[in-house]
């Protein structure tokens, strides 16, 4: 058996923790594009929920309400009741209730990644920070937000609606991957999508990622609405 | 290098750790895209059947609309003075008669028609004095213009048993084809769908004591509608190897025999124990919804007065996407449902004025074509139909006959029974010379007389009382109210003119999945227990004493808590099934000559004026009964519902429910558990204190804190714009 040289003790740590950090560093990532991939497919599904229910006739709003509710699954955590207060809380069904309840308005829910979108009376956006978001948010909520687009299809042929929903900044902590980038944070233009990448966004050094689902339906309500 | 002994197998960990956690997360995303996809398929499986559905009320509509146009022109070319009236009207109407329609011109003149009064007078050649009647030419011209009118009323009676087939046969083509558009669009057949629909077909058409055999009419219109209706959904049901495997797309109807909940004597429970959406909001704590209950009484056995009774009316066609068309005499009496068409002063011409009336007001007919009518019989008969007394419940007889004119041109009262050629010997055999001839004179006094009046519309024609296809009461414009929510909140334009009616063909469809999904569920539900049978046992043996004391039961349920508390938790967490719906109707609106838009009702008469099929909101025009896809709703009122009014506790109610019918404990699981928790003073009282609970503080000029808005104040007020509560 060979004997260790002096100064070759402990290397075979040191290889193991760097083949750890790398080997982790891939597998996170891994994790993180397949949350992405995840996100992905929320919004596309929530586009459709979007076109479907404009595809009937209702305005932008209540389209827009409709695919909000359809993305909750990629939309953050809940900020908006707190859910504790609910005593012996029941997590799936009283979440459907309460999402029934923002559905036909009757409470206020609010998640992480809906607050670009300043929706429905917007001091009850972050009350765990004790601050409403009005404006500029600097600290208290996340910098993710939905954009929303809702107009008609271009399809000469028949009426359409054409619905895309949007996750600007949506989170994708890579690990260690703002050290190879360097990017404008503001630069979420249309053009940057799918993948602008920036790095800085103004206020907290986060990877984000621009998420897009889009939509095409007939527009069935062209029937009975002028 | 050699590897030192006990080194071998770390990368491997690590490997492996790092595999798992590529897998699950690689799982969690194919069932994401399972859950997904399937939502996306449903929908468009459902719209697809929804859309059929409707295509086909459209074209059962059309036609019934059509017959109606065929019964219309059987009256009008029937009419000897609809010629003059057109051509009284239309410059170009020499076109129409002698170029177009030559075999209307070329009709009999005297069809339906009497000579004119002086033919039937004998008179004296020398002084011209009338010196009798020529009775002869009086039989001969009453049986001609009875026969003739037999031969109308057969016409529009056998037109009204083709609408009728129409309105059970179409709507169930349609429901057959939507079938087909889920199934094609990637839909299989739904259980419970075919479970409820089996039981709804098997009570038709296969004999039995079923409501449909003992007490629904077994003909209408003179349509013997129960087998061919019932052997249709046989057909639909497609039953193979003893299972069916037709319904794939449900819709929700309301039916003879179908469950509703009443409460006697009446009670501030009644609306609560039928509203499907209050178990919801128990099973999901909504104290917002649960506010105005919370404080009831809820102690003793306050569900005892329940019971579960049975619809028991029936609309005369399909139950399954109904037309909810009606016929004009089938309630004339009741002036809720009277129609224009339904006119009991003036019952002998009443359609046919009535039809020209509406022909002139659409602009169908312009100018003066047709007057307005007013007593055509002549004075001497009118006051006795306002002189019948009324029947015992207040209401009016209609369809009334002069007793004391032998020449009644008031058509017989409809039973609804069989024409038979009888009807036409007993013309035939008719004979005047049992009647005197003062009522002879009668006769001509009365109506000839009126034949002679310049006015056509005043002249005796004996035009059978048509039965029109009308639409019932479902049919009905948007309320001003609705219009300008919907028009100012909920859509994005206004109506088209003649496009706001709540339909009463609607095609509403529903649509479940069992998702295959490897961890359970999607996003926040992920990894949810399943239900396991195991789980009905267990709670079965903490309610099934089995002859046990109570202490012995107490023990039993002591020692089965935690099993008991699991199969709870799994029965509550179980992985919904991906549900879709969605709701199409016809649209149609009538234009006039001069290119008005009327509603396509304008005259409440059924004309083929659909023209296409949309989709449209579900809140708009929300459809009523029980869904095919809720069985576990309708076993909880037809089994449950009648335990629970014998049964002292809730607990007895279940003990029996799981005697009699075991199979079915799963169904009813879910609402039994909300009422033991809606009793419990301890579960209501944690919603009060929710309520109550007050979360919003302010301070005041000293520092001290005060409450300003409770739980209730916040979280039970909607801060948003209104909306529907289905946004699609």
């Amino acid at each position: 058996m060979r004997t260790r040289r002096k100064g070759e003790r402990g290397s075979a740590i040191v290889e193991t923790l760097f083949s750890m950090l790398l080997l982790f560093m891939i597998l996170f990532g891994i994790l993180q594009l397949f949350q992405l991939a995840l996100a992905d497919m929320i919004a596309d599904y929530a586009a459709f929920r979007g076109a479907r229910s404009a595809s009937v006739g209702f305005r932008e709003r209540i389209a827009e309400r409709e695919a909000l509710i359809k993305s909750v699954p990629a939309s953050g955590a809940l900020v908006y009741p707190d859910y504790s207060a609910y005593g012996d809380y029941q997590f799936v069904d009283s979440e459907k209730e309460l999402l029934k309840n923002y559905q036909q308005s009757r409470q206020n829910v609010q998640y992480a990644y809906w607050s670009g979108k300043e929706l429905y009376h917007t001091n009850y956006l972050c009350p765990y920070y004790g601050e409403p978001m009005t404006g500029t948010c600097s600290n208290c909520c996340h910098s993710t937000r939905v954009d929303i687009t809702m107009r008609p299809g271009d399809n000469t042929v028949s009426d359409e609606v054409f619905f895309e929903f949007k996750f600007r900044k949506y989170p994708l902590n890579i690990p260690l991957y703002d050290w190879f980038t360097d990017q404008d944070s503001d630069n979420d233009s249309e053009n940057s999508h799918p993948l602008n990448i920036p790095t800085h966004d103004g206020h907290t050094k986060q990877t984000t990622v621009n998420i897009s689902g889009r939509s095409r339906l007939t527009d069935y309500s062209s029937a009975f609405l002028q | 290098m050699r590897r030192k002994r006990g080194e071998h197998g770390q990368v491997l960990i690590l490997a492996v750790v790092a595999l798992v956690l590529v897998i699950l997360a690689v799982l969690l995303l194919f069932d994401v895209q399972t859950v997904i996809r399937g939502k996306i398929k449903g929908q468009n499986a459902v719209d697809a059947a929804a859309l059929t559905g409707a295509e086909w009320q459209r074209h059962s509509l059309n036609l019934i609309g059509e017959l109606n146009l065929v019964r219309a022109t059987g009256a009008l070319i029937s009419d000897p003075y609809f010629e003059t009236a057109v051509l009284e009207t239309y410059r170009d109407a020499d076109k129409f008669f002698y170029d177009v329609k030559p075999s209307i011109r070329n009709r009999s003149d005297d069809f339906l028609t009497f000579p004119e009064k002086d033919d039937f007078l004998i008179r004296d050649p020398e002084t011209g004095e009338e010196i009798g009647l020529n009775i002869g030419l009086l039989q001969q011209s009453v049986r001609r213009v009875e026969k003739e009118r037999f031969y109308l009323d057969t016409l529009d009676r056998l037109v009204s048993q083709l609408q009728t087939r129409i309105s059970f046969v179409g709507p169930l083509i349609g429901f057959g084809a939507a079938q087909q558009a889920a199934k094609k669009n990637g839909i299989s057949s739904d259980r419970d769908a075919n479970e409820l629909f089996y039981m709804y077909a098997t009570q038709i058409g296969r004999g039995g004591s079923s409501i449909y055999t003992t007490h629904l009419p077994q003909k209408i219109n003179d349509y013997a509608w129960n087998k061919p209706y019932g052997d249709m959904l046989s057909s639909i049901l497609d039953i193979s190897d003893n299972r069916a495997h037709g319904i794939a797309a449900g819709t929700r109807f309301q039916f003879s025999g179908m469950p509703t909940l009443s409460a006697d004597p009446p009670s501030e429970f009644t609306s609560l124990l039928g509203n499907k959406s209050f178990y919801d909001s128990i099973n999901g704590r909504n104290w917002c919804n649960l506010d105005p209950y919370l404080h009831l009484d809820f102690s003793g056995s306050w569900w005892s007065s329940f019971q579960c009774d049975y619809e028991s009316s029936f609309i005369n066609q399909a139950e399954i996407l109904p037309l909810h068309i009606t016929f004009s005499y089938f309630s004339p009496e009741d002036s809720n449902q009277r129609t224009p068409y339904d006119k009991p002063t003036t019952p002998f011409y009443g359609a046919a004025d009535h039809l020209k009336s509406y022909a002139r007001t659409e602009g169908i007919i312009s100018g003066n074509a047709f007057q307005d009518t007013t007593d055509p019989y002549g004075h001497g008969f009118r006051h006795k139909y306002e002189e019948q007394p009324q029947k015992p419940d207040g209401k009016q007889e209609t369809m009334v006959t002069v007793d004391d004119s032998p020449f009644s041109p008031f058509p017989r009262e409809r039973t609804g029974e069989e024409d038979t050629l009888s009807d036409l010997e007993s013309i035939n055999t008719w004979d005047l010379s049992e009647f005197t001839p003062e009522q002879l004179k009668l006769f001509l006094d009365t109506f000839l007389d009126t034949y002679n009046d310049e006015d056509t519309d005043r002249r005796y024609t004996p035009i059978p009382i048509f039965s029109w296809a009308i639409y019932d009461f479902e049919w009905d414009p948007i309320g001003e109210e609705t219009k300008r929510l919907w028009e100012g909140e909920y859509l994005r334009g206004d109506f088209k003119e003649g496009t706001d009616y709540h339909s009463g063909a609607k095609s509403f469809f529903e649509t479940q999945q069992q998702t295959a999904t490897i961890s359970g569920n999607m996003g926040r539900t992920v990894n949810q227990p399943q239900p396991q049978a195991s789980d009905y046992d267990r709670i079965d043996r903490v309610f099934f004493p089995n002859n046990k004391t109570e202490t012995e039961m107490e023990e039993d349920a002591k020692k089965n808590a935690e099993g008991v508390s699991n199969a709870l938790s799994r029965l509550e967490f179980s992985v919904d099934k991906i549900r879709t719906s969605a709701m199409a109707k016809p649209i149609g609106t009538i234009k006039t000559k001069k290119g008005t838009i009327r509603p396509f009702d304008a005259g409440r008469m059924v004309l083929p004026v659909f023209t296409k099929t949309t989709l449209v909101p579900i809140s708009l025009d929300p459809p009523e009964g029980i869904s095919m896809l809720d069985i576990d709703w309708y076993y909880y009122l037809t089994e449950f519902v009648p335990l629970l009014s014998g049964c002292p506790t809730l607990e007895d109610a279940w003990i029996r429910a799981a005697a009699e019918h075991k199979d079915h404990l799963h169904y009813y699981w879910k609402y039994f558990k909300a009422l033991v928790l809606i009793s419990d003073p301890g579960f209501r009282q944690r919603g009060i204190d929710w309520l109550n609970k007050v979360v919003v503080w302010e301070k005041d000029e000293r520092g001290n804190r005060y409450p300003v808005k409770t739980n209730r104040d916040v979280n039970c007020t909607g801060k948003g714009e209104s909306t529907p509560s289905i946004l699609y």
